[in-house]
């Protein structure tokens, strides 16, 4: 491991590549404090840069996004009350009261801080946990993989949040639109409408740009808010040592809550931080301070988002299974570049596998002093007009679906799954698990049909195969809490009536 | 024409007591059609342990009765966020976005398109205002410009 470890280093350590985890990081915590770009935004756009990189470069420069894109969030959310990116939502709990006290330079630095121990703690987890798992997952037949396919479809479905009925529908939704095209197993051209175009099926990156960019485009168009950019002051933004000491155990726990939230496959920093907050709060020997610009409110909610990167690392690496929409993203840009993530990763690209975790390491020192010292210039970009932002990110788009195989298929594509992924969002459909389904299906797909023909046509091996029988009863408990849970929020509801 | 047709989404939108069950029937309809593409496919499922058209033909069909389930599942409606979003806007974006791509399909290339689009696109933000006319028509020229000088000449990746 240490070998490989050294040779990650040689690879980032390089000046292009330090260049470009700069330059991602820069760019990530630019769409990540900009209410209304993500950092699955600015990945999906950056991707087409990466066509002509090689493997190592391109990935490097997509995780500086990542860690910056998640980290970004806090500004918005402590300036504006408006999370950049669905990871801040419970930073803007305590940060933007503190903001609101005199103290904005404080909050974020408390905010930074807290990001960049999760960050580098959560990257040396991964590089321990995912050798073995990723060694255990060889282990894995067809039953297996379909079942692990499985299990992450109905725990996305089931952490929807209320939207069981919408999260089912939209992962089918998913499912069926990775079926356009030839099936994985006896190549028969499928949803065609006689049209040759679609016999390719979709490509994942014009698919992706249109629901995870178009969609948020169209979204800001019809939005009527404008931003009142307040003027920050740095003071306190070095936070003494002393403070963290003093909240260790809310640290720690959040960076843990973070880190194994992001490890189960579908979900990632969009959850980490609120359910961390939420733990955080429950835990405090006084509560009632929490919302009103307390400390622990926002070590708790900026650790745990940081710390669902490396965590949602953790099944794309080892097993190709997305740990939430950005790593769904990543698997994209994987993918172009002819590396199939999975447990053969290790195996097969070593040198990339620890490049990536090199380069994690790397972008959040990155985040960290770019954020600290650039803190005003990233709040004065949060006042560049956004008609000149959409419509440059517009034309990026477009490009970037173009350039991928030169046809305006793909451009049309991008427009499509833009109304798509806009029509879903308006109406309260979760959108991770379209992307989910659409990853997944294939290899749900392949491994059902494939393990059917190895076991003469028998489903039973799926229930008497030990790994694959945990992962199916891990995926009917998945279902069964889920139906509880609805259950249980209409009979509040009728209670309520 | 643009107006009466924005004008009559939202009305009907508004109108409905529940607007989720237009989305509904929506994907009911999807689910419809792609199980009658799918069913088509038939002669082959055949030659197949479990066959390309299995999977697709439950996924449809699971699509159907959770449109259905959905549709009547009774909902509590929440209009306050409709209430000050501008359907207008986005119904011309996906238009300009069409007339844009079929200009770009039928080789009037990439720099004069993206140009014109640009333009129309913050115009359209600053809600038609003509004040700025030159500064924004000079904008789009640097920016498609740029764009277009990145992709093709430096990067050298073919531009529609």
């Amino acid at each position: 491991m240490l070998e490989n470890l050294m040779l990650g280093v040689i690879n980032v350590f390089q000046l292009n590549n330090l260049l470009f985890i700069l330059f991602g990081t820069f760019f990530g915590i630019i769409f990540g404090a900009i209410p209304g770009l993500t950092a699955t935004m600015g990945i999906a756009l950056l991707i087409p840069f990466t066509f002509r990189m090689n493997p190592i470069s391109g990935i490097v420069l997509l995780m500086g996004i990542y860690i910056g894109g998640i980290s970004g969030g806090l500004i918005s959310a402590t300036l504006l009350r408006m999370p950049g990116t669905p990871s801040s939502v419970a930073t803007c709990f305590d940060a933007y009261p503190m903001a609101q006290k005199g103290q904005p330079g404080r909050a974020l630095g408390i905010g930074i801080c807290s990001s960049v121990f999760a960050g580098i703690v959560t990257t040396i987890l991964l590089i321990i946990f995912a050798p073995p798992l990723s060694n255990y997952a060889l282990k894995f037949g067809f039953y297996e993989m379909f079942s692990l396919v499985f299990f992450a479809l109905t725990l996305v479905v089931a952490l929807s949040s209320g939207r069981f009925i919408k999260g089912l529908i939209a992962t089918c939704v998913g499912l069926i639109f990775s079926m356009f095209g030839l099936d994985p197993v006896g190549m028969t051209p499928r949803f065609t409408f006689g049209m040759d175009a679609f016999k390719g099926g979709f490509n994942l990156l014009p698919l992706l740009i249109g629901l995870f960019a178009v969609s948020k485009i169209m979204e800001e168009i019809g939005a009527t808010t404008t931003l009142m950019v307040p003027n920050v002051d740095k003071k306190g933004i070095f936070p003494p040592i002393s403070l963290f000491v003093k909240n260790m155990s809310t640290l720690i726990r959040s960076t843990l809550i973070g880190f194994f939230v992001g490890v189960l496959p579908g979900i990632g920093a969009g959850t980490s931080n609120v359910l961390s907050y939420g733990q955080a709060k429950s835990l405090s020997k006084n509560p009632e301070r929490f919302g009103t610009g307390c400390v622990e409110g926002i070590i708790a909610s900026e650790a745990a988002n940081n710390a669902s990167i490396a965590g949602a690392l953790v099944p794309l690496i080892t097993m190709g299974i997305p740990g939430d929409s950005v790593t769904a993203i990543l698997i994209g840009g994987l993918m172009i570049h002819g590396i199939n993530p999975g447990p053969l990763l290790f195996q097969n690209n070593a040198d990339l596998v620890y490049s990536i975790f090199v380069a994690s390491f790397v972008a959040n020192i990155f985040m960290f002093l770019l954020m600290i010292f650039g803190i005003k210039l990233f709040v004065s970009l949060l006042r560049v007009q956004k008609k000149y932002l959409l419509t440059t990110i517009m034309l990026l788009c477009v490009v970037g679906a173009y350039t991928l195989n030169n046809r305006l298929f793909d451009v049309w594509t991008l427009l499509l799954f833009g109304i798509i992924g806009f029509l879903f969002e308006k109406f309260d459909y979760p959108l991770t698990p379209i992307i989910l389904g659409i990853i997944l299906g294939p290899i749900m797909e392949k491994n059902l049909r494939e393990g059917l023909v190895a076991y003469d046509g028998s489903f039973l091996p799926i229930f008497t195969r030990p790994i694959s029988l945990f992962f199916m009863i891990l995926a009917f408990l998945s279902i069964g809490y889920s139906i509880i849970v609805m259950f249980k929020e209409k009979h509040f509801k009728n209670s309520i009536k | 024409m643009l107006n009466y047709i924005s004008k009559k989404v939202m009305n009907r939108m508004y109108m409905m007591k529940n607007k989720q069950k237009m989305m509904d029937i929506f994907t009911f309809i999807i689910g419809l059609l792609l199980y009658i593409e799918i069913i088509k496919l038939t002669k082959y499922a055949q030659f197949d342990v479990l066959g390309p058209i299995y999977l697709p033909k439950i996924i449809t069909i699971f699509i159907m009765i959770l449109s259905v389930i959905s549709f009547f599942t009774p909902r509590k409606e929440n209009n306050k966020d409709e209430v000050a979003y501008n359907y207008k806007k986005i119904i011309l974006f996906v238009f300009i976005t069409i007339i844009y791509l079929l200009a770009l399909s039928h080789d009037l290339g990439f720099f004069v398109c993206s140009t014109i689009y640009f333009l129309i696109f913050i115009l359209m933000f600053d809600n038609y205002k003509l004040n700025n006319l030159h500064i924004y028509l000079v904008i789009s020229l640097v920016v498609s410009y740029s764009i277009y000088y990145f992709f093709e000449k430096i990067m050298r990746y073919p531009l529609p």
